[in-house]
């Protein structure tokens, strides 16, 4: 009888455990269009075939394509204000205090909400195993070169890359969206370096590893990341 | 338009055949995803994490399963793998953590059954609150949780069971209420 009632209770009391509100079937559509962009293969391959000794004027432009992945793809999306961060910024580094109020689909659902704390947690995961990944990546470029494995891993952090890109995780903190539109880039340049079957390419692993030490990747990727987790214990 | 039709259009492109697909599962995607993550931003990413990995996956769908046990399979790989990363951080910040809930935890409320009951459930290992969440409150067979969790029925209701005995455990304090 007793087990009965628990069952019972169980019944009545459980269906309002975590009861789901509407799913934001736009919103989420949205980000999932965003996330599945191609990076455009003649395109990609234009600019990780440039030798590292064009960067000093090249850079800025590489950003505006690397940023604009796919974007240009999709018509009537307006100028994001990261690609003019990344445009008005030649020597690669971030503009700080330039990302305007420009609203696109990826930052249009979040301006009005606050991440959660879970959210936090989960950023700061993916940009751990973001790290942990460019690590490797730096190694294997400087060794036998990258195997196909790294190439599918890059297009998994470039996926969880692009969404959270369009998600709250960087409602209000811009130097987030920029390392994330950085981070997009490059592993979007990885993602081609294996399609494109030229894994032993030491010019175009160079190309890559140097962007991460022009744009100092791995040290606002660290630091971001300390500032995720410091906020996820607020 | 049925299942393969739909599939055979998705992998062929066609953009509304996508929209299809996923307006056909999104708000069973979405709940299961929320009813695990309990929290709405992690639920958005984890559904559009899982639908990017079925469109991306598709061309693997042999049929041997439905459509939805399909994607509810990836659904659940996608939470879990999700949820296990926060969980990395939040044990991380455990010790940093641990006088601030030295302070607060004399000024906590006793929380009622149905918190109590809640918190239980959060409490309980990943594997069975997923079966525990799919069985009990999203009314999946144990054959349908097999699939989805490439596990075997028999592990389903050992799970299920586990986490029963578990929430009935830790719940004893209130048995004279939940038994009235």
């Amino acid at each position: 009888m007793t087990e009965e009632r628990f069952e019972e209770f169980l019944r009545e009391t459980a269906s309002g455990y975590n009861a789901p509100p509407d799913a934001p079937r736009e919103e989420m559509w949205a980000g999932i269009e965003e996330a599945r962009q191609v990076v455009p293969i003649e395109r990609a391959r234009r600019f990780t075939t440039t030798r590292w000794v064009r960067w000093g004027t090249g850079i800025a432009a590489v950003l505006a394509v690397g940023i604009g992945l796919g974007r240009l793809t999709a018509p009537g999306q307006p100028e994001t204000a990261s690609d003019q961060v990344a445009a008005g910024a030649p020597d690669g580094t971030p503009a700080a205090g330039g990302v305007g109020p420009a609203l696109t689909t990826r930052n249009r659902a979040a301006t009005d909400r606050k991440p959660s704390r879970a959210v936090r947690m989960a950023t700061a995961s993916h940009l751990d195993e973001t790290a942990t990944f460019l690590t490797v990546f730096r190694a294997q470029s400087k060794g036998d070169g990258i195997d196909s494995s790294t190439a599918s891993w890059a297009r998994e952090l470039l996926t969880g890359t692009r969404l959270r890109l369009g998600s709250r995780a960087t409602a209000g903190n811009p130097h987030l969206r920029v390392l994330l539109e950085d981070l997009e880039l490059v592993l979007a340049q990885i993602v081609q370096l294996g399609a494109s079957g030229v894994e032993s390419d030491l010019d175009e692993t160079e190309f890559i590893d140097h962007n991460l030490e022009q744009r100092q990747v791995m040290t606002r990727l660290r630091a971001t990341l300390a500032e995720q987790s410091s906020l996820a214990r607020t | 338009m049925n299942q393969s039709q739909l599939v055979a259009q998705v992998l062929a492109g066609d953009a509304a055949a996508e929209r299809e697909f996923y307006d056909a599962h999104v708000d069973r995607v979405y709940g299961l995803a929320y009813r695990m993550a309990g929290d709405e931003n992690l639920a958005e990413e984890f559904t559009q994490l899982a639908f990017v990995r079925a469109f991306e996956k598709l061309g693997t769908f042999r049929g041997e399963a439905k459509l939805s046990t399909w994607l509810h399979r990836i659904t659940m790989t996608v939470v879990l793998n999700g949820l296990r990363g926060v969980r990395r951080f939040r044990s991380r910040e455990t010790e940093l953590e641990a006088g601030d809930r030295a302070v607060t935890a004399e000024t906590t409320i006793e929380p009622d059954l149905r918190q109590r009951l809640y918190e239980a459930i959060d409490a309980l290992p990943d594997h069975h609150r997923a079966v525990f969440v799919m069985h009990e409150i999203e009314g999946y067979k144990h054959e349908e949780i097999a699939e989805v969790m490439e596990i075997r029925v028999g592990t389903s209701k050992s799970h299920l069971h586990r986490a029963r005995s578990t929430l009935r455990d830790r719940l004893s304090d209130f048995a004279a209420e939940w038994a009235s």
